[in-house]
């Protein structure tokens, strides 16, 4: 007999999928259904998550799965993600082609989500782990030709990710293996657990711990296998972007890479593991930020931060000391919250100008004031600027570090240093995009009399993100020891630590406005007394063209791909040689046209070989006894 | 138990002859009979799984039965138990799938009534192979089922076919050759052709070197029919130049039934070699070389049923690889995959079978967009895609699931690395044919494209079935049901030689 909170997760898990199928086979014509359906389903599931979170930590369905509080946070982060798309959605993907599988896929997001947060088993966890790759793909594949090769490129993968998550789980089943294994159907059932705490010593411990955390950066986007988020993130639907690689899958990356290091592996301080993840997590911060900076095209451009953001989680859980990991889990919820409403902004932008690229757009501040607003307020967050959600999670993370390099040691220098320099190029970054968007002057290569505001599905969403990036930066103490601290369990020492003795955040803001006040006052005053004129410009005795007057935002940011040591590295980019997917392809097409030319048709050669075979087997069978 | 299993073979067999009698010029006739005959089958491979009993463990099925009665060294035996009713299942429901799709696809061939003669023949002979206890009646299904296929694979007569015929002719017959070589030496040392008695006397007088020198022809023979490498090169040429529905008998169950399904009988129930390290290490190696060198080959490929038939080897490599681990779970795995692998090939093939009847070209560089066109091929085949690719929920995830923990646990982790990289790469293979052939922009002729390509009526179900078994198998692992089917045939070739005799009676 199931037990009642066991009834709750079947039916996160199951209702989903099956109200999935059902938006799937009604047709077409009739009209709103498929949103009813899908907002009736995502309530549902908010009841179910709020019922499984005041649950108590328990294992469910024979230890297939548990519950606990970080795993109900993180499901119930994920409907809040889902819920503002799904507005969204309503309003940026009314009267689009395969309306009916956008949504089927999108429950079964959720679904196999729940499935994946909750289960305590491997084969539970591989299969819904696999499943969301799979919508995943088809999710981003729903835009057809634009969208069919970074779809591919994702599912290889993540996919492939996915199948050396297998093989990790199978050595890890393997170091604690139960005693008695007569029957082999038992690995089937309740004795593949998850969370053993296997110390990571030997050498199998070691590869299963790298094969665990490369499916994790996956999901995630994390160097080396990033290079599918700036791929869909540019040519999947905006919606998409902001749900998938934008923030679910940020969270079940990051909350896989959390248990990994804490419930399934136990870690000693000073293993190279830890330098093994600060190292993939620096490197991604500075690599692809430094990326971001010479793109051209919004979303591609937030896709490469949406890279560089998870360094910084990577860092903070790698610090394993409870400051830094709650700063790497809140980072994953602040990156979560800023980065969906950039990439949902960046949608509301593209629709109204028809582009995505900088270099045509400009001056779309006064025409688009709320996306403006909430672009602006995200931007600045993900820069980390105080007094945004994204200053606290990044401060918690320094301190993190900090309080590594007080155990002694030299390298944290080096990581703080990344993730500080980062926070500075990710900043310039946003400036760019800003300017170029909304500030510089307007192009005249988009008919600007058209630009308008988007509906209020769209502008609500982001407006709700945005100022949610404010609150949870004030009133930080809030959501870090209420959600993050209780979840991890870590609770008493976060507060034991008096956090908030070093960073006033009410104070801090008070001054701040007060500041931006001044400086508008002075502003203005400027303006009473100056004289100020507008003539057209005249250049050489004649008029100047407007058109090459114009002065994109995007090309400031090309000197530093002209810089020596770094124009190389760019280069080397450019033609794919940090690209995994590129460099594996390459590979396996070169072995393989040399074994394809093997085959040249001739039957004699044909026959060769298998006399070659027969030899070697009467070889192995001859000459044994 | 009663004379049920003669069916299997009994009317395939009167069928196909009764078509070339009596209804040359009907093949309405033949065609309604084949889809009458194999569905008869296929319910019937159905039933079986209800005999035997449970043991506590498992269920153990073993029925012997004397043809003509005959005592047994002198008349010849047909023997069933889990792995037979097993791989029935597989035969006979791939069958009726693929002969089912024929009635469709197939309208566009004359003689269509020799065509479906031969495809019964064929399953009589794999039918024949599977429930018989006799090694030279093995060899004859063997060849009818092989001389069957040649003539199948050649049935279009263009110079492409009859080319890959003929290489496909040339390298069987040699197998078969070797094949019967080492039935002959068996007898010779022995004095029986009856496998049970064969593997009585291999038990009392141990092997010698001519018994070895059998052994390493029959696994050569039966190698080059699983299509391993170095054996495989026919296959590349001669599945993809056969009709569809051929291909998918071919890839689906022909390479299983005469290669593996023969190789495991030989090897572990007449020799008794599930313990011999250089048995099962071979299979490792050849296996693991199959897997990956057919998965890169795959890759290079733009004819959409060659990249497929590469797919074949490296999925055989799986299997074979996975039994070669030699214990009990890597057992299931292989049997598992190889079920499964039988239904999603078909499948494909099935599909590659609607998409050159659509558009007249197999190049996957000439297709593209037609996902809008033909949503059930394009659906099914993107499940095929996915199982194949391991995928979950679908049946190949799992089975490699399996392949990958038995080989970790069996102390591999090499052979579990070679699976995953070929995982990988398999799944690359088919994201490229999903993405050329259905996703990317139309490049094919606008006339073509703007025609009605939807897949005609059988054609639709039978894909429909299999994509319905690709997610469907996967419950083949839920305890009850892995004690019904996978557990027991696995058990069937652990328990090697001794099980068998015991099996038969002796």
């Amino acid at each position: 007999m199931l037990s009642g909170i066991e009834y709750f997760l079947l039916i996160s898990i199951i209702l989903p999928f099956f109200t999935g199928l059902l938006v799937l086979v009604i047709p077409t014509e009739i009209k709103f259904l498929r949103e009813i359906i899908a907002s009736v389903t995502l309530v549902a599931l908010f009841i179910m998550a709020g019922l499984l979170g005041i649950a108590p930590e328990q294992q469910l369905f024979s230890g297939f799965f548990s519950s606990d509080g970080l795993a109900s946070f993180i499901f119930f982060f994920i409907l809040f993600f889902g819920a503002i798309n799904l507005i969204y959605a309503f309003g940026s993907e009314a009267g689009k082609s395969r309306l009916n599988e956008f949504y089927a896929y999108f429950l079964w997001t959720l679904g196999a989500a729940a499935g994946v947060v909750f289960s305590a088993n491997m084969i539970a966890f591989l299969s819904f782990w696999g499943f969301l790759g799979l919508t995943l793909y088809m999710m981003i594949g729903l835009d057809g030709e634009a969208a069919s090769g970074p779809a591919k490129k994702t599912i290889l993968i993540v996919g492939g990710a996915d199948a050396l998550l297998i093989l990790g789980f199978a050595l890890l089943f393997l170091l604690n293996l139960p005693e008695q294994l007569a029957d082999t159907t038992q690995i089937f059932s309740g004795n593949m657990g998850l969370w053993i705490e296997q110390p990571v010593t030997g050498p199998y411990a070691v590869l299963a711990f790298i094969l665990l955390t490369m499916a994790a950066f996956s999901k995630a986007g994390a160097m080396p296998l990033h290079t599918w988020v700036p791929a869909a993130s540019s040519d999947a639907r905006p919606v998409t972007a902001a749900f998938l690689p934008g923030s679910l899958d940020k969270l079940l990356g990051i909350y896989f890479l959390y248990r990994i290091c804490t419930k399934i592996f136990v870690m000693p301080e000073d293993s190279w593991m830890v330098t093994y993840l600060m190292v993939i997590g620096a490197v991604t911060i500075i690599g692809a930020v430094m990326m971001a900076l010479v793109q051209h095209r919004i979303r591609r451009l937030l896709g490469y931060h949406a890279v560089s953001q998870v360094g910084y989680m990577i860092l903070g859980i790698a610090t394993l000391t409870p400051i830094g990991m709650a700063g790497g889990l809140f980072h994953m919820l602040n990156n979560a919250i800023y980065k969906s409403c950039l990439f949902l902004c960046a949608g509301n932008v593209e629709t109204a100008t028809g582009t995505d690229e900088l270099d045509k757009l400009g001056g779309l501040g006064k025409f688009m004031p709320l996306t403006f607003l909430s672009m602006l307020i995200a931007s600045a967050a993900i820069s980390g600027v105080p007094p945004l959600n994204g200053f606290v999670s990044k401060w918690l993370i320094y301190r993190g570090l900090i309080q590594v390099g007080e155990s002694g040691g030299l390298s944290w220098i080096v990581w703080l240093t990344a993730a500080m320099f980062g926070s500075a190029l990710t900043l310039a970054s946003f400036i760019k995009i800003i300017h170029s968007i909304f500030w510089s002057t307007p192009s005249c290569r988009i008919p600007l009399e058209k630009v308008k505001e988007q509906s209020y599905f769209r502008t609500i969403p982001v407006l709700i993100l945005a100022g949610i990036c404010l609150v949870f930066g004030i009133a930080y103490i809030y959501p870090l020891f209420l959600y993050v601290g209780s979840a991890i369990g870590e609770l008493p020492r976060l507060v034991g630590m008096e956090l908030y003795r070093d960073w006033h955040a009410g104070g801090a803001t008070v001054l701040l406005v007060i500041a931006l006040l001044i400086g508008l006052f002075v502003y203005w005053i400027s303006g009473l007394f100056s004289r100020l004129r507008r003539v057209p410009t005249w250049v050489g005795g004649s008029q100047h063209d407007p058109e090459r007057a114009y002065f994109p935002g995007t090309e400031f940011y090309r000197t530093i791909q002209r810089l020596p040591v770094i124009s190389s590295l760019y280069g080397y980019q450019s033609r794919g040689f940090f690209d995994i997917y590129e460099l594996g392809s390459r590979f396996s097409v070169g072995v393989a046209s040399y074994f394809s030319n093997l085959h040249s048709g001739v039957l004699s050669t044909y026959v060769t070989w298998a006399l070659v075979g027969l030899v070697v087997y009467l070889f192995v069978f001859l000459g044994i006894w | 138990m009663s004379n049920l299993p003669v069916l299997f073979v009994i009317l395939p067999l009167g069928f196909g002859f009764l078509y070339i009698l009596l209804a040359r010029r009907r093949p309405f006739v033949s065609e309604m009979g084949s889809v009458a005959v194999t569905l008869t089958l296929f319910m019937l491979s159905l039933i079986l799984i209800g005999a035997g009993y449970f043991d506590g463990q498992q269920v153990i099925r073993s029925f012997n039965l004397n043809m003509g009665g005959w005592a047994l060294p002198m008349g010849i035996n047909i023997y069933l138990d889990s792995l037979t009713v097993l791989m029935l299942i597989i035969v006979n429901m791939i069958s009726f799938t693929v002969i089912l799709y024929s009635v469709n696809y197939m309208k566009k061939y004359s003689s269509r009534s020799y065509f479906y003669a031969l495809i019964l023949f064929m399953l009589a002979g794999m039918n024949g192979i599977l429930l018989t206890g006799d090694l030279f009646n093995l060899y004859v299904f063997l060849e009818l089922a092989s001389v069957s296929s040649y003539i199948l694979v050649s049935f279009g007569v263009e110079a492409e076919e009859l080319e890959a015929a003929f290489k496909y002719l040339v390298m069987g017959a040699i197998a078969s050759a070797l094949i019967l070589l080492g039935v002959i030496i068996i007898y010779l040392v022995s004095g029986t052709l009856n496998i049970a008695y064969a593997a009585q006397f291999i038990q009392e007088y141990g092997m010698n070197r001519a018994l070895y020198f059998a052994f390493s022809l029959l696994l050569m023979g039966f190698s080059l029919k699983a299509a391993l490498i170095p054996f495989h090169a026919w296959l590349p040429d001669a599945h993809p130049s056969a009709p569809a529905p051929i291909s998918a008998m071919l890839s689906g169950v022909v390479i299983k039934v005469l290669g593996v399904y023969a190789l495991l009988r030989v090897g572990f129930n007449l020799f008794d070699l599930g313990n011999d390290p250089y048995f099962l290490n071979l299979l490792l190696v050849v296996g693991g070389i199959s897997l990956i060198i057919g998965v890169l080959l795959a890759l290079y490929q733009w004819d959409i049923k060659r990249l497929f038939a590469y797919h074949s080897i490296s999925q055989m490599g799986y299997v074979v690889m996975a039994i070669g681990l030699g214990t009990g779970l890597g057992m299931v795995a292989g049997l598992f995959h190889l079920f499964n692998h039988a239904v999603f090939k078909s499948l494909l093939f099935l599909n590659s079978g609607a998409l050159e009847t659509a558009t007249g070209t197999r190049s996957l560089k000439k297709m593209g967009g037609l996902a809008r066109k033909m949503p059930v091929t394009a659906v099914t085949s993107m499940i095929g895609s996915l199982s194949i690719s391991g995928i979950p929920p679908f049946n190949g995830f799992w089975s490699k699931l399996m392949i990958i923990f038995a080989a970790v646990l069996a102390g591999q982790p090499f052979y579990a690395l070679l699976a995953v990289i070929g995982s990988v790469l398999t799944l690359a293979s088919f994201m490229k044919v999903q993405r050329y052939a259905f996703w990317d922009k139309c490049r094919l002729d606008k006339k073509i494209y703007e025609s009605d390509l939807t897949a005609p009526i059988f054609m639709r179900v039978s894909m429909l079935i299999l994509a319905v078994f690709c997610i469907f198998l996967s419950f083949l692992i839920l305890p009850g049901i892995y004690r019904l089917i996978l557990s027991p045939a696995s058990l069937d070739l652990l328990q090697g030689a001794a099980g068998y005799i015991g099996g038969v009676g002796l």
